[in-house]
């Protein structure tokens, strides 16, 4: 059955555009501009889903985003909020945590075991036998829960945006419209956000009806569309509130960082529910959303509807409710006296029968459809006490009425929505007076305006937003005209005109919000109203200027909190109960619809000692669904201030943190920046067909396949080649710093362990450093070009650090030195194998004969006609020359010299052929071979430590660490030649005696030397020659090695030296 | 010298689609060179070498060239190498001078150029490039990466040069490309 009511003014749906869609597999019809909740509603559809833990039948309480119980599944996408959900065609939703559909739950039966289900039960349940808990725990997150990921989606790879503004404003209903045209006209830079589709607030909803109203609306969207320095974005949310006014702005595709010089919250409040029998069952709505619905989207609430009211908000509901062909049962007011306003009078005249000193004392439920059928009226025996909770036990049963209705409707009250002011440091105390928090103290930078801060009345929500909207302006650093020699807080920022800026309707809604013609903005009087705009002088908001002059539009002293006085409306009249819960013995009085919490579960938590609202919400979880509580957490406050005997005041409430509003994990992923570095020769590797691995942050070829052989097969076949013929490798990762100046070798003597003072210039040397704790952290191998110039390597994941490292030392000891890491200038190869020096030398400018360039030389000169710096190092034990060029030249290098290679079947070898040639020398990778603990002795680093040097980082410790005894010595382990059984991998475990005496460091399973061999820690007891080890394997089985001396191959290093 | 070089953008640069290659552009043919020392500032003057003021500050030389201090003692020249500048360069490094110290210099620069590349960097840096004045470097991180920015032009004119490391090159264009296909 059709609930859309005929058009209505105002409406956000376009009738001329329907919509098809399927709910539970029903085809269904809306509109463009409808949300899923209200396309739903209108077709009729009143259970939307099933509760978190009972699977209870669900409908819609609230329009605003917090209904937990309300969630859907679209395809890929999930946890899709009824309310916030624009309605798409061809949807195909279904309601999450429901076993079988939400009208025939298969699931439904748990509400049955409720008494075993206590709050906090599964902290007390299931724990023996023991074996029975990992079930028991699959069991529950399987019942009792939202929707389900779906693994099979394409990631979300949208990326985030930053924007920045003088003056972000939240909330684009009446305050928060006039706040961003205040400042607007200012001349700040505005971003104005909405979480609706529209702006407008409560001036398109709960005075919709008023046609003053929506003139006044238009008109203010009107002047801030003509005011170009006003970005508008709707259907956005703003999601917390960091650190200098940083606040995440989410929309359907991305967040947006918004850096802000000041930020106007205009956020309105909450409707907040009643506590009494079956108050969850659908059709029990708030007026909030029931004006929403017959406003927004033209749909009818309810066809008959009682409207439970305790303020004169619930008579603008039930007049609204009347005008849109509902008939209006009754209105229980829980006041004694009813509604004093002329609306109370306008709603007696519409024959809308008033009750007062009344309440709904329990929904009852259709037995088919599980909706309400009816509510059951009672009378309040005295009037409610102010925090006492008094009201709650105050209900006459003696005087019940029963009255059919499908709707009921409640008004009681509402709380400001403060999570984002209180994020952003606002601190709110709660009112007795006026049942409800108010702003008590506020930061630099942050305004409050409107509803957040107790201000219900239309005009005076306007006024309010003028006021805050120009006080932000000038926090922002605009002046104004009265105060001339006020200028921006940073002119330099506000010296490019704006490129990207849009004008609202112009450009895509996530478009950048950035800086504005600074010459516009200061030709302009700011405080003027601009030609064409008929807004009158924004009037001062009424709080006490006496302490300001007149210039100063209540904008505080730098650096000082300002006090937020709130104020009254008008008439005074608080809107809201103090304790609007009504217990009901032997039903359930819902007080989380999130997490399925009741009267009882609070009442029992309590009764377990958890007493305070923040004991109470990890207990229970009340606050921690999806909504965070905002329908939820001022009722629970309330319940255990009467349950302490405690006023709200001293009970408190929870800490407010973001999110605001659950938020896709895809958009706070964004896209997925995860920067690989790619070597100069990337392009040569991939049309090799190499194999290419993360090493790091870089893309290395792992090795190069070749037809008819495995991996094993080509790694071996790279290293014999590099062992018998020649090899060359990509080594651009390496670290490369270049250390200058006159203090350059006292900088190096200070940071190695070894002596680089009297190193010659033309010649290499190994190098280790330590830490201060004597650990090894990076080595590398020094080059002395001149007295004053040095090319030092590091490891590739570790120069960043070292670099740093060396500059701190550098800066603190005061040492004349100039420190630069090339690392990403230097394309670097390797030549290696018995014919490099042939290959290379036609090619050079230098000498390389073995006389005039011995091992651990270094020049500089050309090659291929290319500036190179020639090293002749042995990482891999075979005659090698390390060329390094700069890295724009370094693909024309590399395929010069592999073209000349071809003469003696140059072969490239990658990252394995390497590791397995340097391990099978013994050379150690840091931070492989080594750990967070090793110090030099461990892994055999005596000779690379200068004795008898004055200081060095690190010598200090390595006399505590020589005087303990030994914990672990690097060895090398071997199997059998020829071994073809299992192997352990990196860090498997070696065994003896039933205890960890080791691991495995680095490990080939192939070797040229015919037989597996890996390094490892094993216990100085094992480290001797021969000695049998267990190596534990992935499968819990053991492989017996044996401890080898190191190098595994030319224990004489001849072949580096040729 | 110069006909050996390689662009680690030449293939991305050739595939990009019309819209990528009005807004992203890979300047290939400037060259750059560093110097960095104690001794930077003197030794410029010494030379009559273009020598910003402050630093951070860039001077711009030739029609498409630039001269950046990139620190108190840094100065980094980009330009093409046929710059009457760059042969000057080159001979007032060959004299040794006490704290004056050739620096590689190898980063690749991109240019971005129109209406969308503000919004470009907006979705991939922090920092508001649109406002930061011209004739700077500002050194900050974009799509992950970080990167030297110097801010050229006014108005429709402006331009981001972006100067980032050889090896993160493929990675920033990729990105920029993405973005702006997405916009």
């Amino acid at each position: 059955m059709s609930e859309r009511l005929p058009p209505q003014p105002g409406e956000w749906i376009d009738r001329s555009r329907p919509l098809e869609f399927r709910f539970e597999g029903q085809p269904l019809r809306g509109c463009a501009g409808d949300a899923v909740a209200s396309a739903l509603l209108a077709n009729g559809v009143r259970v939307l889903g099933r509760s978190f833990k009972y699977h209870r039948p669900r409908g819609l309480v609230s329009l605003a985003g917090h209904d937990a119980n309300a969630l859907f599944t679209d395809g890929a996408r999930t946890n899709l909020r009824a309310a916030g959900t624009p309605l798409e065609a061809g949807m195909e939703l279904r309601a999450v945590n429901t076993v079988g559909g939400v009208r025939r739950d298969r699931l439904q039966w748990l509400e049955r075991l409720a008494r075993f289900m206590p709050v906090g039960f599964y902290y007390k349940a299931f724990h023996r036998p023991r074996w029975l808990f990992p079930r028991f725990e699959r069991a529950t997150r399987r019942l009792a829960g939202l929707g389900r990921i779906n693994r099979a989606a394409a990631p979300a790879a949208g990326a985030g945006a930053y924007a920045w503004c003088d003056v972000l404003v939240v909330g684009g209903g009446p305050a928060g419209l006039e706040a961003a045209l205040a400042a607007g006209r200012a001349g700040a830079r505005v971003l104005l956000v909405e979480e609706q589709a529209r702006l407008g607030g409560s001036l398109g909803w709960q005075y919709g009806a008023c046609e003053a109203a929506r003139a006044a609306l238009e008109e203010l969207c009107r002047e801030l569309a003509a005011l170009e320095n006003v970005e508008i974005r709707c259907s956005t949310t703003a999601g917390g509130h960091y650190a200098d006014h940083w606040v995440p702005l989410f929309d359907a595709r991305r967040m947006t960082r918004v850096r802000a010089r000041a930020v106007v919250y205009a956020t309105g409040a909450i409707e907040q529910p009643a506590v009494f029998g079956n108050n969850d069952l659908p059709g029990v709505l708030l007026g909030s959303a029931c004006q929403q619905l017959v406003r927004w989207y033209a749909v009818r609430p309810g066809r008959r509807a009682v409207v439970l009211a305790a303020n004169r908000d619930a008579y603008r509901v039930a007049l609204d409710l009347q005008a849109a062909g509902s008939e209006v049962a009754l209105i229980a007011d829980l006041r004694p006296d009813g509604e004093p306003s002329p609306l109370g009078a306008e709603a007696q005249a519409a024959g809308i029968p008033v009750l007062a000193a009344s309440t709904v004392y329990e929904a009852q439920a259709d037995r088919r459809t599980g909706c309400v059928e009816s509510a059951l009226v009672a009378r309040l025996g005295v009037a409610p006490a102010a925090g006492s909770g008094a009201a709650g036990r105050a209900v006459d049963l003696d005087w019940r009425a029963r009255i059919a209705c499908d709707a009921i409707v409640l008004s009681v009250g509402w709380t400001p929505n403060a999570v984002l002011p209180s994020q952003a440091g606002v601190r709110f105390r709660y009112d007795e007076g006026r049942a409800q928090m108010l702003p008590a103290e506020v930061p630099d930078g942050v305004f409050l305006a409107g509803r957040v801060r107790g201000v219900y009345e239309q005009e005076a929500q306007r006024e309010d937003g003028r006021g805050a909207g120009l006080r932000a302006a000038r926090a922002a650093g605009l002046r104004d005209e009265q105060d001339p020699a006020q200028v921006p807080v940073d002119s330099s920022a506000r010296s490019q005109p704006d490129p990207t800026f849009r004008r609202p309707g112009h450009g895509s809604a996530d478009q950048a919000l950035v800086s504005e013609d600074s010459s516009a903005s200061h030709q302009s009087d700011p405080m003027v109203p601009q030609p064409g705009h008929a807004h009158p002088e924004p009037a001062p908001v009424p709080v006490d200027r006496s302490a300001h002059s007149g210039s100063d539009l209540m904008v505080p002293p730098p650096g000082h909190a300002h006090p937020e006085v709130p104020l009254v409306p008008a008439d005074g009249a608080p809107r809201s109960h103090p304790y609007p819960i009504f217990e009901h013995p032997g039903h359930k009085n819902f007080v989380d619809l999130d997490e399925d919490l009741h009267l009882a579960d609070l009442a029992n938590a309590h009764q377990e000692g958890f007493d305070s609202v923040e004991l109470l919400k990890r207990y229970s979880t009340v606050g921690m669904g999806p909504s965070q509580g905002k329908l939820a957490n001022l009722n629970a406050a309330r319940v255990v201030a009467q349950l302490n005997g405690h006023s709200l005041a001293q009970t408190g409430t929870t800490t407010a943190r973001p999110f605001y509003q659950p938020v896709p994990l895809g958009h706070l992923a964004g896209m997925r920046h995860h920067p690989m570095r790619r070597t100069p020769l990337h392009e040569w590797h991939q049309q090799a067909g190499a194999v290419l691995v993360h090493a790091g942050d870089w893309y290395r070829p792992e090795y190069y396949p070749r037809p008819g052989a495995d991996r094993g097969t080509c790694i071996v076949q790279e290293a014999r080649q590099v062992r018998e013929g020649l090899g060359m490798i990509d080594v651009s990762t390496l670290g490369k710093l270049l250390v200058n100046g006159p203090d350059a070798a006292e900088l190096l003597e200070r940071i190695y362990t070894g002596r680089f003072k009297k190193l010659a210039p033309g010649r290499c040397r190994y190098g280790v450093a330590l830490d201060e704790s004597g650990i090894v952290i990076e080595d590398g191998v020094i080059a002395r070009l001149a007295p004053d110039r040095f090319y030092v390597s590091a490891t590739s994941s570790g120069v960043s650090a070292f670099y740093r490292e060396m500059t701190r030392w550098a800066t603190i000891w005061g040492l004349d030195v100039t420190l630069s890491d090339a690392t990403g200038h230097y394309a670097a190869l390797n030549l290696a194998g018995p014919h490099s020096r042939e290959a290379l030398q036609p090619l050079a400018d230098l000498d390389l004969s073995a006389e005039a360039f011995p091992y651990l030389a270094v020049a500089e000169g050309t090659v291929c006609g290319v500036p190179a710096l020639v090293l002749r190092v042995g990482f891999v034990g075979e005659l090698g020359f390390e060329v390094h060029v700069p890295a724009w030249h370094g693909e024309h290098v590399w395929r010069t010299l592999f073209e000349a290679g071809a003469e003696w079947q140059v072969r490239p070898f990658g990252l394995e052929a390497q590791r397995l040639l340097r391990l099978e020398k013994g050379h150690l990778i840091v931070s492989q071979d080594t750990d967070a603990l090793t110090h030099p002795t461990e892994v055999g680093l005596d000779w690379a430590i200068g004795k008898g040097k004055r200081f060095f980082v690190g010598q200090r410790s390595l006399p505590l660490h020589a005087a303990r005894p030994a914990l672990r010595t690097l060895v090398g382990v071997r199997w059998p030649d020829g071994y073809q059984g299992p192997l352990p991998e990196e860090c498997n475990l070696i065994i003896h005696d039933g205890r960890i005496a080791g691991r495995i460091t680095s490990i080939a399973p192939v070797s040229t030397q015919g037989y597996p061999l890996a390094m490892a820690f094993v216990e100085p007891a094992l480290a001797a020659a021969g000695m049998r080890v267990e190596v534990r394997l992935d499968d819990g089985t053991t492989s017996t090695a044996e401890v080898a001396s190191l190098p595994f191959y030319d224990p004489a290093g001849e072949r580096q030296k040729l | 010298m110069n006909d050996t070089r390689t662009s680690p953008l030449r293939a991305l640069v050739t595939a990009a689609p019309a819209p990528v290659r009005e807004l992203l552009s890979h300047p290939a043919e400037l060259v750059k060179r560093g110097v960095k020392g104690p001794g930077v500032a003197a030794w410029a003057q010494r030379h009559d070498l273009p020598l910003p003021a402050t630093r951070y500050a860039v001077l711009p030389v030739g029609a498409t060239g630039v001269v950046a201090r990139a620190g108190e003692g840094e100065l980094i020249l980009e330009c093409p190498p046929q710059d009457a500048l760059w042969q000057r360069w080159q001979a007032a490094l060959t004299e040794a001078t006490k704290g004056v110290y050739d620096i590689p210099q190898q980063s690749v620069t991109l240019e971005l150029r129109g209406p969308r590349a503000p919004q470009v960097l907006a979705r991939s840096c922090a920092v508001n490039l649109a406002a930061e004045p011209v004739d700077t470097v500002l050194y900050t991180r974009i799509a992950a990466v970080s990167c030297a920015v110097l801010p050229r032009g006014a108005g429709e004119s402006r331009t981001y040069r972006l100067w980032v490391d050889y090896s993160l090159a493929p990675h920033l264009w990729t990105t920029l490309a993405e973005i702006a296909e997405d916009l």
